[in-house]
């Protein structure tokens, strides 16, 4: 609806609104009169055998019984008229306007007084009831709107229950907006707010309220704009419980699947690895085998370990991305770590010189050390595969401000600048890889992974003098977890 | 004499690849492809070292482990996948002594099972007075270490570490082993100990400590002092 068919409606409806006032009050006074009619022709009927104070008394009900409906201006008016009528047509002398003796004077005071104490009285019983009345409605609309809205399913849905209750709870036409449109503020529109953020604004057409005046509308309009930002509040809650039920169901599959495809991908190759070499080493004791078939052998079990590689390296890099990766952390030695893997790699250097420096005060830091163990195996793997044999590897452990680097050095040909990065990323291979070395494309982006699962990272750097850096960094901030002097001795004791 | 191994494992080729391989070596092998079935042949007949996968259809391999050790000390190697160290741990905290993760090569396993048959008296070891793993002598009453005949200035500590893992040389003692056999049942989360004397005793013991030979890490795991194979 248009802006300006709106207000010709809301027009409509307050002319409409006012119109009803005023035949109301006309209802009223002639509902007025006809009471006066009444009780005159009744009074006037028994005036020859009643006295003058149960004539009086007819008439005191009349005026009572209008009071009880209408306001005071029709009650006033119907007991003065009446009061007139009564006087004309009742009391001696008939047909004039008269009073016979002092005392009826007083007695006739006396009741228009009662009549019109009565009539203020009701008045005020009424305008209470009505305020009743109307606040039990506005009570039972809001209760109406509040349980409407705490069905609703969409943010759609919502505005559109909450526009039809305001509807009828201000009359005319109402509209919710939700989302942080900025719309002007003004008499007829009420903020939606959730804490201090406006999240939405209610726009009311109509300036009339049924019952109550401008302070109460303001409220009542408050109270509603309160209700829909706790549907809304409550919406919001479910969708993000439900996401949150959605990941983790999203989770637990793929982590069953991670697991049924390690253990029924490695279950297999475990038996092909163990038979292949159970078979090479037969065939190596055995004189009579072949040369060709020792190969053919060592092919198998290589392939098999490859293939093995490859299906950890996966599953790793999966693991890791996903989260799904529960970091094992324990204070460790990462110096101790380097010797590990190095001591295991020892047999594979062949006239390379291996150095470590490391300082010997090198604090503890909390890492997952089968994690970590993993990611200097696959850079020294690396350097190994991809650097000229017997080149030096270097390797230095030192600690920085909130983090502890190791650095693992090669005197290889290095990385181009434009791939520093792109070597992270899944299955690339460098454009020193040849097709057939036994590389995977996944060892820098797991070691990345572990490193950034730590709240480290990793980098690559050009190496003065050539080759390359590769910096594996995790960050050390708790106090370091050493012994003191005072422990260490109680520990030697 | 022939040493007999149970094999329990659920997987017909890998129970193939074992029985084939084991055979080749001389071992006799008793299979059992379940836990129940496996613990009812070590009722009937106690074999001299059990090969143990851990996933078995009918529970885990922790559960014949702890059966195994309620009646008998009986070497018990893991076959177990390469994921799962903390599997490793619990299996060597209850009572197994060594693991082989899978794939294995033939060789590796084959050590390992060697060392765990020669570790079978070895739960005598403490009493002897004498313990020599490779170029190490160690004499537990004087409490004296020599390394290639020299001798070797320990703190106690560092004795107690080193006396630990020898007397349990070849295999890996896992973390919680060794804090609780060298410090006590307070201390077994306490891994920065183990970590800063371990480096210590690295110092005074090997030949070059950036490239231990002799006291060897597994990550996440334990500790090995490495036996002469």
């Amino acid at each position: 609806m248009s802006a300006s068919a709106r207000s010709a409606s809301l027009g409509r409806s307050s002319t409409y609104a006012a119109l009803e006032r005023v035949s109301r009050q006309h209802i009223g006074f002639a509902w007025g009169a006809l009471t006066n009619v009444l009780t005159t022709s009744i009074a006037y009927a028994i005036a020859p055998y009643a006295q003058l104070a149960h004539l009086m008394i007819i008439h005191l009900l009349g005026a009572v019984l209008i009071s009880t409906r209408y306001g005071m201006l029709i009650s006033t008016v119907t007991a003065i008229t009446g009061a007139l009528a009564f006087d004309y047509f009742c009391i001696p002398p008939i047909f004039a306007f008269a009073l016979p003796d002092p005392h009826s004077v007083a007695t006739f005071a006396g009741i228009m007084l009662v009549a019109l104490l009565v009539c203020w009285l009701n008045q005020g019983v009424r305008l209470q009831r009505a305020a009743a009345h109307a606040s039990e409605a506005r009570t039972r609309a809001l209760c109406e709107l509040s349980l409407d809205l705490s069905r609703v399913t969409s943010q759609k849905e919502l505005s559109g229950r909450a526009e039809q209750h305001l509807g009828k709870l201000f009359g005319g036409e109402a509209r919710v907006v939700l989302g942080k449109i900025a719309l002007k503020a003004g008499a007829s529109t009420q903020p939606i707010r959730i804490g201090d953020d406006e999240v939405g604004q209610i726009v009311i057409g109509s300036d009339q309220l049924p019952h109550g005046k401008a302070a109460e509308r303001r409220l009542l309009l408050a109270a509603c704009a309160d209700h829909v930002a706790d549907a809304l509040q409550r919406l919001t809650l479910t969708e993000a419980a439900q996401r949150a039920k959605l990941d983790a169901d999203l989770e637990r599959n793929r982590n069953a699947l991670l697991s049924a495809v390690s253990h029924d991908m490695k279950t297999p190759l475990a038996s092909i690895l163990t038979a292949g070499t159970s078979l090479l080493s037969a065939a190596k004791h055995d004189e009579r085998s072949s040369a060709v078939s020792r190969d053919l052998l060592e092919t198998i079990v290589q392939e098999a370990e490859r293939m093995n590689d490859l299906i950890t390296n996966l599953l790793s890099v999966t693991r890791l991305e996903s989260g799904a990766a529960a970091l094992n952390k324990a204070p460790e030695a990462l110096d101790d770590l380097v010797f590990g893997v190095l001591s295991r790699f020892s047999g594979r250097f062949e006239g390379r010189r291996v150095a470590v420096d490391a300082p010997s005060d090198l604090p503890l830091v909390q890492v997952d050390p089968v994690l970590c163990d993993q990611v200097l195996v696959n850079l020294l793997e690396n350097v190994l595969r991809y650097t000229p044999q017997r080149s030096p590897i270097d390797i230095c452990i030192r600690q920085v401000p909130a983090a502890v680097e190791v650095d693992v050095c090669d005197r290889g040909p290095g990385f181009l600048p434009a791939e520093r990065e792109k070597v992270f990323d899944k299955f690339y291979r460098g454009a020193a890889a040849g097709r057939n070395d036994g590389g995977t494309g996944l060892g820098l982006t797991i070691c990345r992974a572990v490193a950034r699962a730590h709240g480290g990272d990793m980098f690559i750097f050009s190496r003065e003098g050539g080759g390359a850096i590769v910096r594996f960094s995790l960050p050390y901030t708790a106090a370091p977890p050493h012994l003191g002097f005072g422990e260490s001795r109680r520990l030697e004791a | 004499m022939t040493p007999t191994i149970l094999v329990i494992e659920d997987e017909l080729p890998m129970r193939r690849v074992l029985r084939t391989a084991l055979g080749s070596e001389g071992y006799h092998v008793w299979e059992a492809a379940s836990k129940s079935e496996g613990l009812s042949q070590f009722t009937k007949r106690v074999p001299h070292a059990i090969l143990l996968d851990l996933g078995l259809p009918d529970g885990t391999g922790f559960e014949v482990i702890e059966s195994v050790r309620q009646r008998s000390e009986v070497p018990i190697v893991v076959i177990s996948a390469r994921e799962a160290e903390r599997d490793q741990v619990l299996a060597l905290d209850s009572g197994a002594n060594d693991y082989v993760t899978k794939p294995f090569r033939e060789a590796e396993l084959l050590a390992r099972l060697r060392a765990a048959l020669r570790s079978a008296p070895a739960q005598f070891a403490s009493h002897q007075e004498r313990l020599e793993i490779g170029p190490l002598t160690i004499r537990p009453v004087e409490r004296i270490v020599h390394l290639d005949g020299k001798a070797v200035t320990l703190t106690p500590t560092e004795f107690n570490l080193l006396h630990v893992m020898a007397r349990r040389a070849g295999h890996v003692v896992t973390y919680r082993q060794l804090l609780l056999q060298v410090w006590g049942a307070d201390y077994t989360d306490d891994t920065q100990y183990l970590r800063v004397y371990m480096r210590q005793l690295r110092r005074k013991l090997e030949r070059d400590p950036a490239s231990p030979q002799l006291l060897l890490t597994t990550p996440g795991v334990g500790y090995r002092l490495k036996a002469p194979d």
